[in-house]
């Protein structure tokens, strides 16, 4: 991994880069491939298979939920946040939710294998990532609650 | 106490743990009886601790939609954890947890809980791991019910329930 995508994961993910320090935020920049994604592009599907998870690192995305031709928007993803942790975390593998490029998005793509390689046996990077995505996911989870309050 | 620590080293979650650790662990539980029907975490509220089930079954209940009736979630069992998320700060339970009979549980507060990380940090991270699957979980029932929620309603009038007319 290059310096130049090390600067911009400490830029986006700032609190994530000084809990990790160098050495461990080296093992996880090794870990995962920088991927450029054009505007208008579906990163997942909902409810179809999932085997990484993302970084994002630039760019803007829409996540929804759909039924048939019916959209029900959850939010919006910017850099700094995760994408595809619940497919995974949950063991489902399968997407939540309809994740689509608003722009030009560039992040960092991990395979769910090497992330539960680092979740499960590496306990210092592991204590910074569940610290993280307790919150992240949590904060999704209210925002669902929301949209389902407003749907009811 | 012995027995508890025989019991907690049983368990998958837990079986890896040294003895010192479980031993932490175990200073910070509180083994507490529950007569049947007991609510232990009602949904919508922010749970008051983590339970791990030493005896007995937790019936997990939960409601969809204001008038909807009560569906049953699953049941939980010896060496099974419920309330998780008290752990987590303004996140109220998605479910009703109910003693089915009389239960013994080992309970953990959020407070005791972030005393894990300073005095036994493995621990700690194992129980911020099932959080997180929990959380995950979650999510997805949420959004496989708002999914359901969307095929129901009428064309034209999901625009205006959220964004108004």
């Amino acid at each position: 991994m290059n310096k130049d995508i090390a600067a911009e994961f400490q830029r986006r993910f700032p609190a994530v880069s000084v809990e990790l320090g160098p050495d461990n935020l080296a093992r996880l920049l090794n870990a995962c491939t920088v991927v450029d994604l054009p505007a208008r592009r579906k990163v997942f599907r909902d409810r179809m298979p999932v085997d990484s998870l993302y970084l994002v690192l630039e760019g803007e995305m829409l996540a929804s939920v759909e039924d048939g031709s019916r959209t029900l928007e959850l939010g919006h993803v910017k850099p700094g946040d995760w994408l595809g942790e619940v497919a995974v975390l949950s063991g489902e593998m399968l997407a939540s939710s309809t994740v689509s490029t608003l722009t030009r998005c560039r992040a960092l793509k991990m395979h769910a294998r090497d992330f539960e390689d680092l979740v499960i046996h590496d306990p210092d990077i592991s204590h910074v990532l569940l610290g993280q995505l307790v919150d992240l996911l949590a904060e999704r989870l209210r925002e669902s609650n929301a949209s389902a309050a407003r749907l009811a | 106490m012995n027995d508890l620590r025989t019991f907690l080293h049983g368990l998958p979650a837990f079986e890896r743990f040294p003895d010192k650790q479980l031993d932490v662990l175990l200073n910070n539980l509180r083994l507490e009886d529950y007569q049947a029907n007991r609510q232990l975490v009602t949904q919508g509220s922010q749970g008051p601790a983590l339970y791990i089930i030493v005896s007995g079954t937790v019936e997990l209940t939960r409601r969809n939609g204001a008038g909807e009736s009560e569906q049953d979630v699953r049941e939980a069992r010896d060496g099974e954890v419920v309330g998780l998320l008290s752990l987590v700060d303004n996140m109220p339970s998605p479910e009703t947890c109910t003693a089915k009979g009389h239960v013994t549980a080992a309970v953990l507060t959020p407070e005791r809980f972030n005393t894990l990380f300073l005095l036994a940090p493995s621990i700690a991270h194992q129980l911020q791991y099932m959080t997180a699957v929990q959380l995950a979980r979650d999510l997805q029932e949420k959004n496989k019910s708002l999914r359901k929620g969307l095929a129901k309603q009428k064309p034209g009038s999901l625009l205006e329930r959220l964004f108004g007319k």
